[in-house]
């Protein structure tokens, strides 16, 4: 049984990186204004250009920012123990999206810095954590559904604050924060993408080298604390991960939605749940499903881009009804 | 040597006392029905035993090593707690559940070889073989009970510490469930098990430890410690022992 699994983990590895693989190679190519083939080989201006500095950065962000989205919405559902449990559940996301929000109205600058948006997100992400860890001493136990009943309560306040913060600030900064809110996969600088990769890589290496842990932890905290897990201090590592990564990303493209609930929850159904095989196919199906999502937003209406943002809502939405519906 | 022994344990939750220093040791194997009525504090005493509750007074050791003095993966080797609330709506299969059992001893992305072999006594000795390939959740309360026995026997501590196992089961089911005990000490382990089958307890456990209001106020033999006097004490509800012409002994109460 256990090299079946291992097989099963390999398999899903190799399938769903190629398929990531194949969606990065492809992707830059289609859409917009299509690119001539001959110029691209011959590496001549302007479409190599458009290709190398706008396309293939675009597509290699919309892989790292899906993986890490779907790992830590996997990552949660376990967690939780909530079939619907992604870090916009818990807050996580609307927290980082209030620092974000923070960082873009009270710099001076016209446009604001990207490590600057960053931290602010990070601190909210934090700060969110920090909350639900106070909790949990408080109430003794780590409760998924207070921590829920939480993240209703967070994603309320902070979604006001954007609201205010937005109605205050003039209109250049006001749609700033309307365009970042959007959620969109804009092309990036290769050293943002540099930077971006060494949070998220090894972090959702972490996450996937304890796949065996989170399995376990996903049975309930009584369950798990009877074999051997210290499910207290577990869950708060999750939980850090899942911030660390969510609010890196959000900094960098804005709220994505349904993506870390989508991509596990198909992949669950076609796979089954071990989060061995699962996370892996996530980290790398979800990265293709962005790709993929990001290229049909600035194809369908081009010029036109549609943000990604919307493209994975309106997939996404139905899917949630649908996922409710047959629960 | 003992295999446990608790030294004037206390607990409270807050400044109401649950636990009021409990002694009591267990040198050999056997089956031990923690009774009493709702409230005397059995889930408590269990969960104190398995390392899920701090800040109790006294000692609790297992082998004579003070459960503080252990870690917590050291613990879950020792004692394997199968605990009252249900486990519903997982998607895993009956041998996964099962290997959840194998998490103290081993700690790697995979299972080991030894793990699957102790799947496959685990499933063995709880008659779960037809069983393996089913969704935990697509199976009757009974057999998931005797899943997470199954489990409990994967993580080869030598005690045992059931919660309410047999709460929701018919009597066949829990019948199987006091073979399974049976065999499980004859195989060497002990095994403590917080029951309000009261008939039950009395038939098939070697020895009792009735609970009231905190105080452990009988262990003995059923034949001790379930008294009629003794137990209409603690639950107020008139008791009686009836013997049949087999010579089989009942007891019935209400």
């Amino acid at each position: 049984m256990d090299d079946q699994l291992r097989k099963r983990a390999f398999w899903a590895l190799i399938i769903f990186g190629t398929i990531a693989l194949a969606t990065i190679a492809v992707c830059p190519l289609v859409g917009g204004s299509g690119l001539d083939f001959g110029k691209l080989i011959r590496q001549e201006q302007p479409d190599w250009n458009i290709f190398l500095q706008l396309r293939l950065p675009r597509a290699l962000l919309a892989l790292l920012a899906g993986g890490a989205l779907a790992v830590s919405g996997a990552l949660f559902q376990a967690l939780l123990r909530d079939a619907l449990a992604t870090p916009s559940t818990l807050g996580v996301s609307a927290a980082a999206s209030l620092g974000a929000v923070i960082a873009i109205t009270t710099t001076a600058d016209r446009e604001t810095s990207f490590p600057l948006v960053w931290l602010y997100a990070l601190v909210g992400a934090g700060a969110v954590i920090v909350v639900a860890a106070k909790l949990a001493r408080v109430k003794r136990r780590f409760s998924s559904f207070t921590l829920l009943l939480t993240g209703i309560a967070i994603n309320g306040i902070c979604s006001a604050v954007v609201l205010l913060l937005h109605s205050l600030a003039g209109i250049t900064k006001s749609f700033q924060i309307t365009h970042w809110l959007m959620g969109g996969i804009d092309a990036v600088e290769y050293s943002t993408l540099g930077l971006l990769a060494v949070v998220v890589v090894p972090v959702c290496f972490w996450i996937l080298v304890r796949a065996r842990t989170w399995n376990v932890l996903s049975y309930g905290d009584a369950w798990a604390a009877g074999r051997g897990l210290d499910t207290g201090s577990l869950s708060i590592q999750g939980f850090i991960a899942g911030a660390l990564l969510t609010g890196t990303l959000t900094a960098i493209t804005g709220p994505i939605a349904f993506v870390g609930l989508i991509v596990p929850h198909l992949l669950g159904r076609l796979i089954g749940p071990d989060l061995r095989v699962l996370l892996p196919a996530a980290l790398f199906g979800g990265g293709a499903f962005l790709v993929v999502c990001d290229t049909i937003s600035r194809s369908v209406l081009a010029p036109i881009e549609i943000p990604v943002g919307v493209t994975t809502a309106l997939l996404g939405g139905p899917f949630f009804v649908w996922l409710l519906w047959t629960r | 040597m003992n295999i446990l022994h608790i030294d004037g344990l206390s607990y409270k939750y807050g400044s109401t006392p649950v636990l009021c220093s409990i002694t009591a040791t267990v040198d050999h194997p056997e089956v031990v029905a923690v009774i009493g009525p709702n409230g005397a504090g059995k889930s408590t005493l269990i969960n104190v035993i398995a390392g899920r509750l701090q800040g109790y007074e006294g000692t609790c050791c297992m082998h004579d090593l003070d459960i503080r003095k252990m870690s917590h993966q050291q613990l879950c080797q020792q004692a394997a707690h199968v605990p009252q609330q249900k486990i519903d709506e997982i998607p895993f299969t009956v041998e996964e559940v099962i290997l959840t059992g194998r998490t103290p001893h081993s700690s790697g992305l995979y299972e080991t070889d030894e793990d699957l072999a102790v799947l496959e006594a685990a499933l063995e000795v709880t008659r779960l073989g037809h069983f393996r390939k089913r969704r935990f959740s697509t199976l009757s309360g009974g057999e998931q009970q005797r899943v997470l026995v199954a489990a409990a026997v994967a993580q080869a501590a030598p005690i045992f510490l059931l919660d309410e196992p047999g709460a929701h089961l018919d009597p066949e089911n829990q019948t199987e469930l006091w073979d399974l005990l049976a065999r499980l000490r004859d195989q060497g382990r002990l095994i403590l098990i917080v029951t309000h089958h009261l008939h039950l307890a009395a038939r098939r456990s070697d020895r009792v430890w009735v609970l009231s209001e905190g105080r452990l106020v009988a262990d003995g033999p059923p034949s001790d410690a379930m008294r009629p006097e003794s137990l209409e004490a603690v639950f107020h509800v008139p008791f009686e022992w009836h013997r049949n012409e087999q010579g089989r002994v009942f007891l019935n109460y209400g």
